[in-house]
């Protein structure tokens, strides 16, 4: 009606430009309407009866009768550019790519997409020089559309358009169209998005394919830490795609031969993402190569997608923990037993068993710690973690508590301080100069915060998230039928950052037991208890509770700590990145290093040099293409001249089946940016009329000026007849014609 | 049960309640095992059901204060009195038991003294002479680790060099020492450090076959006893001690 009524499209007005064919300027048309309404005042003035209000009515009316007239009289015209028949091209893409083979109700999307296309055709066959090409060679080398079928490996729909428009540089392109499931497997597509912007010829997208696939699951992502203590349980968490609630069965091989884990994941039906975190142990030193797969569910159609593949690490070495005790105690010899079978964690203990000796075990040498606590970074920053039992602070010196403080924050390394009558706030610690380091502001030196009260341990919301926690059977919680632990002391106040892995109620109310936050490369905990030994005396001896506790905690300890050397590959797009860190000995960042990265992955196989990164000394940078599938490994050498500083070793696995088949869903986010950049559009309606409305609005191509004459439009025509009509009813009404 | 067993049973009883107290009153707490004796056995028959008392309180209450003055251990200052089955046991991991050449451990309590020392409790028997004694000691020992063999404690033990090296194997004696004149008693002439191990290669029990290092303790302030005797029996002592609190 509104086309009708202004003769155009709306459409049309808000494109075109609005120009007069009678030939004066616009102020001539102001001046004789200015003129007009003078004279229509005064003869309204001097011939009217009517009362002035009346009269201002009529002159209104009149003033607009004559503003439509010198309208009309002006002939106002619609402007603007059109493609000119026959002269101009469109390129229509088919997407061949693999993921176009998927099947909706009963149609693959690379058959619905060439349906649509063909249909565009012909629509387009009479304004436009209609060319159709297959994404995966859009220089028409296979000009055979119509034959294609879905195989390409890739689909970067953004940067082969982007190309495809740069190569037709000289023909009159007035647009591009697309039929795609839309699932882009290229990476930064930002500069191909500003080309096209640049090109001016609008990118026309038709999806095709399902947004939900209630059939089929799709593990996203893994996420496991890249190294892991042997036998300590560690975190994998997962990320399941899902279009329909129900239960996702997980099973978790490594090195293609071991299940490590099978568990049931519940989809809700209120999201689409669920993530869940599966506690893993790996026994063995060297690198694993851990395959997480979904069970398919009934009428999945892609598999490929269930399964990822990630490697972790445990490394050969033995970690190294430093216990420095102020008195021979029971949690001493308990925590001592409890790790005395693990062979990857070496207690190197310091104990003062008299007012001036020290005992010592766990050495590596006869003469090492015989001078005490040690007094410099070389003799301590060696050990992953430093555990200082019921010993006073001012049992070392102000310098040592520097080290210690330096220990955390720029070594890197964990600390755990314990309960104990000379421990925490009764040996002076939150004075001393690690207090900063600590996860807690503890109780001023001389509060007596040590009790000898029994107390029942507790696992916080947060304790229960951890699997270093899981200290029963089978990797339960295992804490409800703990016994009592025999001692309790106030940690204090957590600071801010800090996570409360462990409360205890005793007879005095209920307090934080085992705390722990980050600070500078390390981290620190406090525990506040000397007393759970009791646990392995209460229970019988076949119960392990007190046993994992402890290994699993001490575990976590060392494994935290951050090593003098470490390489690190993470999966960016089609890019691995590596990222090593050489630190001196006394871990400070060594920025004028040569580091080399040595790879057997696909075209950098080789040697490749890395560069130092400009914001962060002490760290190097590299990429490497992304496989596809297995284990790939990167091994760095830090040089100075000829003389190797130093070596790291990472390994990596492929993003699993190539990445376009993991999605299934369409996905129309590229068509939507490439149709922002180019002033193009996401064609929803099947009817391809709408997309030749579009096309036939662009001012790509050869274009020519159109002028449309709306001095006839029927608003105007019917304006001045409705005026007239309300001027001549109220002139009856007042009884003045 | 006859009378006088069963009073003995309860003077034991009475003793060690009166002695506990609810919670360690410290890091380390004095324990003294109070056992049952055979029945049919000489002590028994004698009327002297309550061998485990032998020295008692005196010989702690002397090595406490040693520990105190040479040790930074935080001990308590009374000794504590408990039988195999009191529920508390599990709360003191350290054991001492005297005169065992005459006690005697039902399986009940065998299996109970085995449960003790396998989750990481430690015990030390002294005051013991001789052949018959051993057999007696045995007959309950046995009960307890029926496949665990007495091994001679070797002088690299780490048990004896904890915090001094004790290379000095001379036979401590009793009291008796200063009546008789003889560092022996029956027919145990020749002392043995002996002891029982874990599957990791722990001392669990320490065995002081042919001594007397109660007595040594006991009489720290007796002028006659010889002050070298009770010095070296302090050494063992806080040794087990230490031992037991590292290891």
């Amino acid at each position: 009606m509104i086309d009708w009524l202004l003769k155009y499209p709306l459409e049309a007005y808000r494109t075109a430009t609005l120009e007069f064919a009678l030939g004066v300027p616009v102020s001539w048309l102001f001046g004789a309407f200015a003129v007009g309404v003078v004279l229509l005042g005064i003869g309204l003035t001097m011939r009217s009866p009517l009362p002035a209000g009346k009269r201002a009515a009529i002159g209104t009316i009149q003033a607009a009768i004559l503003a439509l007239a010198l309208l009309v009289v002006a002939q106002p015209e619609l402007v603007d550019e059109q493609p000119v028949a026959g002269s101009n091209r469109v390129v229509l893409v088919l997407d061949d790519s693999a993921s176009m083979a998927y099947r909706d109700a009963g149609e693959t999307r690379i058959d619905s997409a060439k349906r649509w296309l063909a249909e565009t055709a012909a629509t387009l066959a009479d304004t436009y020089a209609v060319e159709t090409v297959i994404l995966s060679d859009p220089n028409g080398q296979r000009p055979d559309a119509a034959a294609a079928t879905a195989v390409a490996p890739t689909s970067t729909i953004a940067q082969t358009i982007a190309a495809l428009v740069d190569s037709r540089h000289g023909q009159a392109l007035a647009g591009v169209v697309v039929a795609t499931d839309g699932l882009d497997t290229g990476a930064g597509n930002a500069p191909a998005l500003a080309s096209l912007g640049n090109a001016g010829v609008p990118v026309y997208g038709r999806l095709v394919g399902r947004t939900a696939v209630a059939e089929d699951l799709a593990l996203t992502e893994v996420s496991v830490p890249p190294t892991a203590v042997a036998g300590a349980r560690f975190d994998a968490t997962v990320t399941v795609r899902h279009d329909a609630p129900g239960t996702a069965r997980l099973r978790v091989l490594a090195n293609n031969d071991t299940l490590l884990a099978s568990t049931e994941i519940d989809l809700e039906a209120e999201q689409t993402l669920t993530q869940a975190t599966v506690p893993l142990s790996l026994p063995d030193t060297g690198f694993h190569a851990l395959r997480f797969s979904l069970t398919p569910i009934d009428g999945e159609q892609q598999r490929a997608n269930n399964d990822l593949e990630r490697v972790v690490e445990v490394p050969a070495d033995t970690y190294r923990i430093l216990y420095f005790e102020g008195e021979p105690r029971w949690e001493y010899k308990f925590l001592r037993r409890a790790l005395d079978l693990d062979s990857d964690i070496q207690v190197t203990s310091l104990l003062r068993v008299s007012p001036n000796k020290y005992y010592r075990q766990g050495l590596n040498a006869p003469d090492e710690l015989a001078a005490g606590f040690p007094s410099d970074a070389e003799a301590l920053y060696p050990f992953q973690a430093i555990m200082i039992g019921s010993v006073e602070a001012a049992a070392l010196t102000p310098a040592q508590h520097e080290l210690l403080h330096d220990y955390v924050s720029v070594r890197g390394g964990t600390l755990m301080l314990l309960a104990g009558k000379n421990g925490l706030g009764d040996g002076g610690w939150g004075e001393s100069a690690l207090g900063p380091a600590l996860p807690t502001t503890l109780p001023a030196f001389g509060r007596d915060s040590y009790r000898r009260l029994p107390g029942q341990v507790s696992l916080t919301a947060y304790g229960q998230s951890l699997p270093t926690l899981n200290i029963g059977e089978s990797g339960t919680a295992g804490w409800d039928d703990l016994p009592q632990i025999a001692d309790q002391q106030s940690v204090g106040e957590p600071k801010p950052a800090a996570t409360t892995w462990l409360t205890v109620r005793t007879s005095v109310g209920q307090q934080p037991l085992l705390v722990s936050h980050r600070y500078g490369r390390g981290t620190s905990y406090v525990l506040g208890t000397g007393g759970t030994w009791r646990w392995q005396m209460r229970l019988p001896v076949e119960d392990q509770r007190h046993e994992r506790f402890w290994r699993q905690l001490l575990r976590t300890l060392v494994s935290s700590a951050a090593p003098r050397q470490s390489l690190r590959a993470v999966a960016s797009g089609s890019a691995i990145e590596l990222e090593a860190e050489f630190l001196d000995d006394e871990w400070q960042p060594q920025s004028n290093l040569r580091v080399e990265a040595a790879t057997g992955v696909g075209s950098a196989a080789g040697t490749m040099a890395m560069t130092v990164d400009p914001e962060r000394p002490g760290i190097y940078r590299g990429e490497l293409p992304a496989a596809v599938d297995g284990v790939h490994y990167v091994e760095v050498v830090a040089l100075r001249g000829d003389e190797s500083l130093g070596s790291a070793r990472t390994a990596f696995a492929g993003i699993g089946s190539d990445f376009e088949t993991r999605r299934v869903r369409a996905n129309d986010d590229i068509l939507q940016a490439m149709a922002r950049a180019t002033a193009g559009a996401v064609i929803d309606s099947a009817d391809t009329t709408e997309l030749k409305d579009r096309l036939s609005r662009s001012v790509a191509g050869v274009t020519e000026q159109r002028r449309r004459s709306v001095w006839d439009a029927p608003a105007l025509l019917l304006g001045l007849l409705g005026l007239k009509a309300l001027e001549w009813l109220l002139r009856r009404r007042w009884r003045q014609i | 049960m006859p009378l006088r067993a069963q009073v003995a049973a309860l003077v034991v009883s009475l003793l060690a309640a009166a002695a506990l107290p609810a919670e360690p009153a410290a890091e380390f707490q004095f324990v003294r095992l109070a056992y049952p004796v055979d029945r049919n056995g000489p002590a028994y028959r004698r009327g002297s059901g309550d061998m485990w008392k032998t020295d008692w309180p005196h010989a702690e209450h002397h090595l406490i204060q040693g520990i105190k003055r040479l040790t930074r251990v935080d001990v308590a200052d009374e000794g504590v009195v408990l039988t195999v089955m009191d529920d508390a046991l599990f709360d003191y991991p350290w054991l001492y038991a005297v005169e065992v050449g005459y006690w005697h451990l039902n399986q009940v309590e065998a299996d109970r003294l085995r449960e003790y020392l396998l989750r990481g409790g430690f015990l030390v028997v002294d005051d013991f002479h001789g052949t018959f004694e051993w057999a007696s000691f045995m007959a309950s020992m046995e009960r307890v680790f029926p496949d665990r063999p007495v091994r001679e404690i070797p002088e690299s033990d780490e048990s004896l060099h904890v915090l001094y090296d004790l290379d000095q194997r001379v036979q401590i004696p009793s009291i008796m020492l200063l009546r008789t004149g003889r560092t022996w008693e029956r027919d145990g002439k020749t002392p043995h450090w002996r002891g029982i191990y874990d599957d990791d290669g722990r001392l669990m029990v320490a065995i002081n076959f042919n001594m007397d290092i109660g007595d040594a303790w006991e009489h720290a302030d007796t002028p006659s006893y010889p002050e070298n005797m009770t010095a070296l029996a302090y050494r063992f002592g806080i040794s087990y001690i230490i031992y037991a609190m590292t290891h």
